[in-house]
């Protein structure tokens, strides 16, 4: 769809090889500048001496580049799906192709529990690039706690019941506005309750306990 | 009644309550007791746990997950505080054949449900 090896031809300067493969989601920035803009980049030789469009060209280029690159964004994913770009998907070991690993989670997950223990998408995905993120905020010199072997859990002969008596503690809903906004009790959204509170809460206060709390006039 | 759904599209909030305050998750959830019942008190609390977390756990007893994950434990006085961990807060769908449809059920069942 998108050939990515091409070369322009600049006269009096370098070639400038494209990068050749699959487009990966960090190399969208190859995607913003399609066949057309790359012949327009190597039609418009700029004459001698002046050379300012093509490196307003080549920093867009880069700009667009390292922006994908680093930021690794769902706003890539959309550029690709608007464009009809192929994303940088994850695959499973049955073969199915997902966009985000969330996807990939699930469809195992559900996998694992239909056809329970002979299931064949396990999920190998492991090491340090899937979990690094696992680890942010750790000390660098982690130490296990305890080590938990799964072959070791024997279930209860006792089964889970909730016969005992529950007790309703608290209920909240978040609101669909920019600010941290809770609305006490929660309910759905288009249900009326004539006794709601609304609580505003700040989202980048260094306390809770200390943090304002704002409430607004309560409905009814 | 077969129903028909669009697939999820637009941007969705795995943990709402870490995308909003991502310092304090469990801060609605004080701030509701304390406006709900404010007489209540965790010295008899043992574990506060989310559903997502709790069943993380139970899938991990099972074998059922593969995956690893993360949960915060903070241990308060004699209450442990199970504080669930995403690598990401918003997931953004696009509406495609492979998004998800878990959002449009919900709100399309809960509707229907409490208003028949």
């Amino acid at each position: 769809m998108y050939a990515l090896h091409r070369s322009v031809q600049v006269p009096g300067m370098a070639v400038l090889p494209v990068r050749e493969g699959r487009l990966h989601r960090k190399f969208c920035g190859c995607a913003l500048m399609p066949h057309s803009s790359f012949d327009s980049l190597g039609s418009v030789v700029p004459p001698p001496g002046d050379t300012s469009t093509f490196w307003i060209y080549l920093l867009f280029y880069f700009i667009f580049y390292f922006y994908f690159f680093l930021s690794n964004s769902c706003f890539a994913q959309k550029i690709c799906f608007k464009f009809h770009l192929p994303m940088n998907m994850v695959s499973c070991s049955c073969g199915r192709k997902f966009n985000s690993e969330e996807a990939l989670d699930q469809h195992q997950v559900t996998k694992g529990r239909v056809n329970g223990a002979a299931f064949t998408c396990k999920g190998p995905r492991t090491g340090r690039r899937f979990e690094a993120w696992l680890w942010k905020g750790v000390r660098k010199d982690p130490k296990p706690i305890q080590t938990i072997d799964l072959t070791n859990f024997k279930p209860l002969a006792t089964a889970v019941s909730s016969a005992s008596a529950c007790e309703l503690l608290c209920s909240y809903n978040w609101q669909n506005s920019k600010d941290a906004r809770i609305q006490i009790p929660g309910k759905a959204s288009w249900l009326s309750l004539s006794y709601l509170t609304f609580l505003t809460l700040k989202r980048d206060c260094t306390n809770m306990a200390g943090c304002p709390l704002a409430i607004d006039s309560p409905e009814g | 009644m077969p129903l028909t759904l669009p697939k999820d599209k637009g941007t969705y909030f795995t943990d709402q309550n870490a995308a909003r305050i991502p310092k304090y998750p469990f801060g609605p959830l004080f701030r509701a007791i304390a406006s709900t019942n404010p007489k209540f008190c965790f010295d008899d609390v043992d574990v506060v746990v989310n559903r997502n977390s709790l069943r993380k756990l139970l899938s991990f007893s099972t074998g059922r997950r593969q995956r690893s994950f993360r949960i915060n434990l903070l241990l308060v006085h004699n209450s442990l505080f199970i504080e669930r961990c995403e690598k990401k807060t918003l997931v953004s769908l696009f509406g495609d054949q492979k998004a998800r449809d878990g959002a449009g059920i919900s709100s399309e069942l809960l509707q229907n449900t409490l208003l028949e």
